[in-house]
């Protein structure tokens, strides 16, 4: 486990240090921040000036030393907008960002593994084929068009539910159905196939035949085995939901790490957007880490493999 | 006697609780298209900070902001002399308060000029240069008298001293902010910005840079209260987040509606539109260095070929204002929409092309995708309307400012007013050492020199506006801008608000002072 374990780690760092160095040039290939964070009528002089102000001035090689020396002794630097220092920055609105996610990630468990199983006992019935057809709805929606749509329906036209922000728990039911509706689908129709597979399964039968009731089976010795894969899934879907809270964040006024990873990049906020994207790269590769740790634990076939 | 007093105790109470009821209703939401990085008055030139700082900070010599024309009016300064065309001398009122209730002095009114005129921090030198390149000397003659001096005759010291960059700013909270508390370092500026504290009817009790702003009223305040105990302002990045929370009254107002989209809002029997033309020019440029285009037939012709009327029209529902000249109504006696310097001519233009020996050569039109509001829209347009008159161009869509490129040919730009003075609009962009000649696509003639040195420091009004006159003939000669529109800036309201953007502002300023905004109670 600990060869593994290694193994995985230095693959993680390699993979890092290629995401970070890959943005640092990519921005810098764009264009001068200063075009965006000054307004028009700046002097040739001054915009020497300002460029030097941000360390701008120096060569690409400089910089990015300069950039991993203070990013190993733990300085992520100054946003070139705020002033301030980037790890503020994120902390002040990662809170915001890991709430809509964590409400995403319940609603999303509590919605979708049902409709999956409901979907499966009802297979070839009208009932089922209708589940998997609001399934596909969902799964078709953009977020963003879905994101509108329920801000025209809740707050524009009934004036139900607020719009903008994140001031009370009213404020999480849009944003939070928003980003859900693909996750709720796409588990929904994962979890009836892994359904589907376990109830032909021969234990299947024997729990039956057993006089279990079917509560029992179902719960018990059906969910459980199918819910390997849909962990699966749920695991490697974590990019796609970082990707769509950016967008819904945008719409919802919604001061998360989406919403400052998006101004970031307009404006070319090379330290915020670097450091933002080594930790929703280090989230995402961590996240394949532990999955790829559950599944060497459960199974000793991807332990040998490993090593 | 004891019953008396509970009751009158009893009374007070009630009394104060009823009033603290009605103070906490007195509250003002905002919802804003963009919020500040960082509010420091004095560094900022920029659309975003300046919706903010009028309320909270104050300049030596304030302005009634009714009137398009400058009325100047005691501000921190109750009156002034200029004692020499090179000398100017004001009073200094005595019992203002800061925000962080230290006493303002003549201290910080000299401080507050002498981190910009003598500038050891960047973004300062830089506000030096475009806007107070001209003061030399601040210090206090007394307590209450400042004595302000200038290299060369200043026609413009009460513009000057009522510009955003000169509102005045505490000393020792500054000094105090960071390291030593006796040395203003650039981490205490830089710290400021974070947490601002001026002297104006609005403390900034909360702002997160990028995401809300909170003001709240200053008690201390030397004049007229602020109507609103608290003025909460929010960002809302997208637009249907900001009519949303409008017509869902999560907000009172909001900024930044486009003309197209004013429909949803002026249907609404609860809303309102108010609106008014910015002072501020969406621009063509011409790079006159780049030899192709060295001919000025060749950009008069390129003028005279666009059909800015149409534009407005098409663009901006012919809300925007079609300019005859580089001048603003704000400009006051040296408004001078009489001079003809841009006009659409295509017939002239056709004439113009042929005298030039126009060959067919692509004309570049770089423009940025999403900067202007309609920006990309209008250079389409402009490449639709050169075709007419048998011109070529490529449109080129760009993020990267290509200002300084020699190969740059023409652009999309905007001449913002920055304070009202053609020396505060057209001067920033276009004086012999302005924007454009120092990045080297607009090279200023010994006459053109002469004419500017004439309008800027001549304290003759009516020489100046001579001279103005001739660099605008100058420009009509030998073009290297053509202004297309002042845009229609639109903000939303509920119809019990009674507010409007006020013409003697400058560009997007959020005026919440006393008499400028009153909210009907429901």
């Amino acid at each position: 486990m600990l060869e593994f374990l290694g193994g995985r780690m230095l693959r993680m760092a390699i993979t890092l240090w290629a995401i970070v160095s890959v943005v640092f040039i990519a921005t810098r290939l764009t264009g001068n921040p200063i075009d965006f964070l000054m307004p028009d009528g700046l002097d040739a002089a001054s915009r020497r000036e300002m460029i030097a102000y941000w360390g701008l001035d120096r060569s690409l090689l400089e910089q990015y030393g300069r950039f991993w020396r203070s990013l190993l002794s733990g300085d992520f630097g100054l946003g070139l907008m705020e002033r301030r220092p980037v790890a503020t920055i994120f902390t002040e609105r990662l809170w915001q960002s890991a709430s809509l996610l964590l409400a995403t990630l319940a609603l999303t468990i509590a919605v979708g593994v049902p409709t999956g199983i409901l979907a499966a006992l009802w297979r070839g019935q009208a009932r089922g084929s209708g589940l998997l057809f609001i399934a596909f709805l969902g799964y078709a929606i953009p977020n963003f068009v879905l994101a509108i749509l329920l801000l025209l329906v809740f707050s524009y036209t009934l004036h139900w539910l607020p719009s903008a922000g994140s001031a009370s728990l009213a404020h999480y039911l849009m944003p939070t159905v928003a980003l859900s509706a693909y996750f709720v689908a796409a588990l929904a129709r994962y979890t009836r196939n892994a359904m589907l597979d376990v109830l032909c399964e021969d234990y299947m039968r024997t729990a039956r035949a057993k006089g279990l009731p079917e509560r029992e089976i179902i719960l018990r010795h059906g969910l459980r085995n199918a819910l390997i894969p849909v962990i699966t899934v749920l695991g490697l879907q974590m990019t796609t939901l970082v990707s769509g809270a950016v967008v819904v964040e945008t719409v919802f006024a919604w001061n998360g790490i989406g919403d400052l990873l998006v101004g970031a990049t307009l404006r070319r906020d090379y330290p915020v957007l670097q450091f933002g994207v080594l930790v929703v790269a280090s989230a995402v590769i961590l996240v394949n880490l532990l999955i790829d740790m559950a599944y060497a634990l459960v199974d000793p076939r991807v332990r040998l493999a490993g090593s | 006697m004891l019953k008396t007093l509970l009751k009158t105790a009893l009374a007070t109470a009630l009394a104060s609780t009823a009033l603290t009821g009605l103070a906490a209703a007195q509250e003002l939401k905002v919802g804003v298209q963009n919020m500040a990085p960082w509010l420091d008055p004095g560094r900022d030139f920029s659309n975003v900070g300046s919706q903010f700082y009028f309320n909270a900070f104050d300049p030596l010599i304030g302005k009634d902001p009714s009137k398009a024309e400058s009325v100047w009016q005691p501000g921190i300064a109750t009156s002034w002399t200029q004692v020499s065309p090179t000398t100017i001398e004001l009073k200094i009122r005595q019992g203002v308060t800061f925000h962080n209730g230290d006493p303002m002095t003549a201290e910080d009114v000299v401080f507050s000029f002498d981190r910009i005129i003598n500038s050891t921090f960047p973004p300062y030198t830089v506000r030096k240069r475009d806007t107070l390149p001209n003061m030399a000397k601040i210090e206090a003659v007394d307590a209450e008298t400042i004595r302000i001096t200038a290299t060369k005759p200043e026609p413009l010291f009460e513009t000057l001293l009522n510009v955003q960059q000169g509102m005045i700013v505490p000393k020792k909270y500054i000094m105090a902010l960071t390291g030593d508390p006796n040395v203003a370092e650039p981490s205490d500026f830089e710290a400021f910005a974070l947490k601002p504290v001026g002297t104006g009817p609005y403390k900034i009790s909360e702002f997160i840079p990028n995401q809300r702003l909170v003001y709240e009223r200053h008690d201390g305040f030397w004049g007229e209260k602020a109507p609103f105990q608290k003025v909460t302002v929010q960002r809302i990045p997208e637009l249907s987040g900001r009519l949303t929370a409008l017509k869902n009254a999560e907000v009172d107002l909001v900024t930044n509606i486009p003309p197209d989209q004013l429909d949803p809002i002026a249907s609404d029997a609860k809303l309102k539109v108010e609106g008014m033309q910015t002072p501020l020019f969406h621009v063509v440029i011409f790079n006159t260095q780049n030899p192709k285009m060295a001919n000025p037939k060749l950009r008069q012709a390129l003028s005279y070929a666009i059909d800015r009327k149409t534009l407005n029209e098409a663009l901006w529902y012919g809300k925007a204002k079609v300019p005859t000249s580089h001048t603003f109504a704000q400009f006051g006696p040296l408004y001078m929409p009489e001079l003809a310097t841009f006009e659409y001519d295509p017939a002239k233009a056709r004439a113009l092309l042929k005298e030039a020996g126009y060959d067919g050569m692509p004309i570049r039109y770089d423009i940025q995708a999403a900067y202007y509001t309609n920006g990309l829209l209008a250079a389409q347009a402009i490449q639709e309307m050169w075709g007419a008159v048998g011109v070529k161009t490529q449109l080129n869509v760009t993020e990267q400012w290509t200002g300084s490129d020699p190969t740059m040919m023409a652009r999309g730009w905007s001449n913002p007013m920055y304070f009202p003075d053609p020396a505060g609009a057209f001067g920033i962009m276009w004086a012999p050492t302005g924007n454009s000649a120092s990045e080297g696509r607009f090279k200023a003639d010994d006459a053109y020199i002469a004419l500017w040195e004439k309008f800027r420091f001549s304290t003759d009004l009516a020489e100046r506006k001579q001279a103005y006159a001739g660099l605008m003939q100058a420009i009509k000669n030998d073009p290297p801008v053509l202004p297309l529109y002042q845009p229609y800036e639109s903000y939303g309201m509920k119809r019990s608000l009674a507010w409007r953007p006020l013409p003697g502002h400058i560009p997007y300023v959020l005026d919440f002072r006393a008499g400028r905004i009153t909210l009907a109670a429901r």
